[in-house]
């Protein structure tokens, strides 16, 4: 569970105090440290897995790396698999994504309503389970859809039918779990949206006899914009990396219904000791998440309003 | 505008029936670590405790890993949280106070950082680990989870830094104090909810690291919590419930200790993140 804050704007407040055009040593060093690590531990490994992906790369026969022109890419691209699998992945991201954000921003506005009492208490409760870790949200969940004595086979009277052991329904039982753990991060910062939106607007548009649900849509959700851009995006790269729960509630499968890209990349990699096509996959999937957050962001920023 | 009597009673309502779905799995997780195995394999459940027995705690605190791994999460996540708060203090201040060409690029850039996929990395990391010698040691696990926890450790901090005013610092300055003496004495004891904020979200988030857990290291002794349970008490397909639960619920429990004495600073700071005035 990462947290992606927006990429651009905020940054105004800095141009007041901007210095004059001498270099602050001491600033500048104390960048160092972070700048290092993350060189470290993120760029220079996306450079090395590029350079990766251009090889043949096996982990049980080192001793031949060589360039494989473009080998890799044409065995990901040449097989149904990877395509398979995008679309797996994809249909993942989008329901575990809908779902908390529908969740999520349902029980924010219910949570921010005037009316409400024991608002504290509601929010403290909810945001529980995401301070439970990935693994035990797994295990708890793979409990709860246990065939046998799990409790939704009881209460749905479900009979030994396996939630997670069948192809059409195992995705859903992994969403049911994603969201359950992910909504009240969500909510949370969906809730802290609603209560920056200016009362006296609302009261505004209720004296020139505006509705209930006009006001929601041109106030409300405008002012929420900038907020629902960040933890949707968030959201969607965050579980676009999800790999916890698959892999151990599923491992993949029934009949790989349940492999999605970051499993398959591991599969392939280290179950099949092929690094250059695990890397060629990972590449691929890398440059889907720069190429589509950069878009996104312009899009969703395109419908941001300022009062 | 007044709200009927009728709504407010459905709002109720609705947030109770929600409330209680999303408690409930914390709830049985607990319950059923706590009841005897003939009980766990009952139909139909039981939904209230009856007979309760601390033999599954007793149970894994005795199989001589459980107590290891513990110990492995709690040095890891331990000192990813000093790490991340050192260097994200540093950064943020630096961020929040200097401008240079390219210190917003350089910024996002930071923050983009959360987008490459740490599995695509880890093809890489795996092999540079490797050669290093640094495979089933806490510094891979530290630096592994220190990155994960750094772009918005910064990012938080940094807003924290933004809200005190620069004249603070030029008055220390003329009163003799050192750049470093005024970040140290001054400055850093302002930002103290801040700080706060950011060593609770690190130390979750290296709590919660289960990749990095399962591939950089692969002896029993070194294993972290995460991966330990999911490797030693997760097998093929007849799985000890209570064992499991037991488990799970101790490596819970102290995120949902510290989460209910401090959640008040946790939210601030991350939601400071996302909205900003």
């Amino acid at each position: 569970m990462y947290f992606l804050p927006p990429l651009c704007n905020t940054e105004e407040a800095f141009c007041m105090h901007r210095q004059k055009h001498k270099i602050n040593w001491f600033m500048i060093l104390l960048l160092v440290p972070a700048v290092a690590l993350l060189t470290i531990t993120i760029l220079i490994p996306v450079a090395v897995v590029i350079v990766m992906s251009l090889f043949r790369y096996n982990m049980l026969d080192l001793a031949h790396v060589r360039w494989n022109s473009f080998a890799n890419y044409r065995a990901v691209f040449g097989s149904s698999e990877f395509f398979a699998t995008f679309g797996r992945t994809l249909a993942y991201v989008a329901g575990t994504v809908s779902l908390q954000f529908l969740l999520g921003f349902s029980v924010a506005l219910m949570l921010n309503s005037r009316a409400l009492r024991f608002k504290k208490l509601f929010r403290g409760l909810l945001f529980l389970p995401w301070t439970i870790p990935s693994l035990v949200v797994a295990v708890t969940w793979m409990f709860i859809f246990q065939p046998q004595y799990g409790i939704v086979n009881y209460l749905f009277r479900l009979g030994d039918y396996s939630v997670l052991g069948s192809p059409s329904t195992a995705m859903l039982g992994v969403i049911v779990a994603a969201v359950w753990k992910q909504m009240p991060l969500m909510m949370i910062m969906l809730l802290s949206g609603l209560q920056t939106v200016p009362e006296n607007l609302k009261e505004a548009a209720q004296m020139d006899g505006a509705t209930g649900w006009q006001k929601f849509a041109t106030i409300t959700i405008p002012c929420v914009m900038p907020v629902i851009k960040t933890v949707t995006l968030t959201s969607i790269v965050s579980n676009f990396q999800m790999f916890v729960l698959f892999f151990t509630m599923t491992g993949g499968g029934p009949v790989r219904a349940t492999t999605t890209l970051p499993l398959y990349t591991y599969e392939t990699a280290f179950s099949g000791f092929d690094l250059g096509k695990g890397a060629a996959i990972g590449v691929c999937w890398l440059a889907f998440l720069v190429v589509f957050s950069t878009v996104y962001n312009k899009v969703l920023s395109a419908k941001e309003v300022e009062y | 505008m007044k709200t009927k009597p009728v709504q407010k009673v459905l709002l109720h309502a609705a947030l109770v029936a929600v409330t209680v779905c999303f408690v409930f799995p914390v709830y049985w997780m607990i319950l059923t670590s706590l009841k005897p195995n003939e009980n766990i394999l009952r139909l139909p459940p039981q939904f209230l405790p009856s007979a309760a027995t601390l033999q599954h705690y007793l149970g894994i605190l005795g199989d001589g890993k459980f107590l290891l791994f513990y110990k492995n999460n709690l040095i890891v996540s331990c000192v990813t949280t000093v790490v991340a708060l050192v260097l994200a203090t540093l950064a943020a201040y630096s961020f929040s106070r200097y401008r240079f060409r390219g210190s917003k690029i350089l910024m996002m850039l930071f923050l983009s950082t959360q987008m490459f996929p740490a599995m695509t990395l880890l093809i890489a990391l795996y092999n540079m680990y490797f050669r290093l010698g640094l495979l089933n040691t806490y510094t891979a696990l530290v630096l592994a989870c220190s990155t994960n926890a750094l772009p918005m450790s910064v990012w938080i901090l940094k807003g924290f830094f933004d809200t005190i005013p620069k004249s603070l610092e030029e008055a220390a300055y003329i009163d003799g104090c050192s750049k470093m003496g005024t970040l140290v004495r001054i400055i850093f004891p302002l930002v103290k909810p801040g700080v706060l904020a950011v060593g609770l979200y690190a130390f979750l988030i290296s709590w919660e690291d289960f990749l990095w857990g399962l591939t950089l290291v692969n002896k029993t002794e070194m294993r972290t919590l995460a991966s330990g349970i999911a490797m030693t008490y997760l097998g093929e397909y007849n799985y000890d419930w209570g064992r499991v639960m037991a488990a799970a619920v101790s490596a819970a429990l102290p995120i949902l200790i510290v989460f209910i004495f401090l959640q008040k600073y946790l939210i601030s700071g991350l939601t400071a993140g996302a909205v900003k005035e």
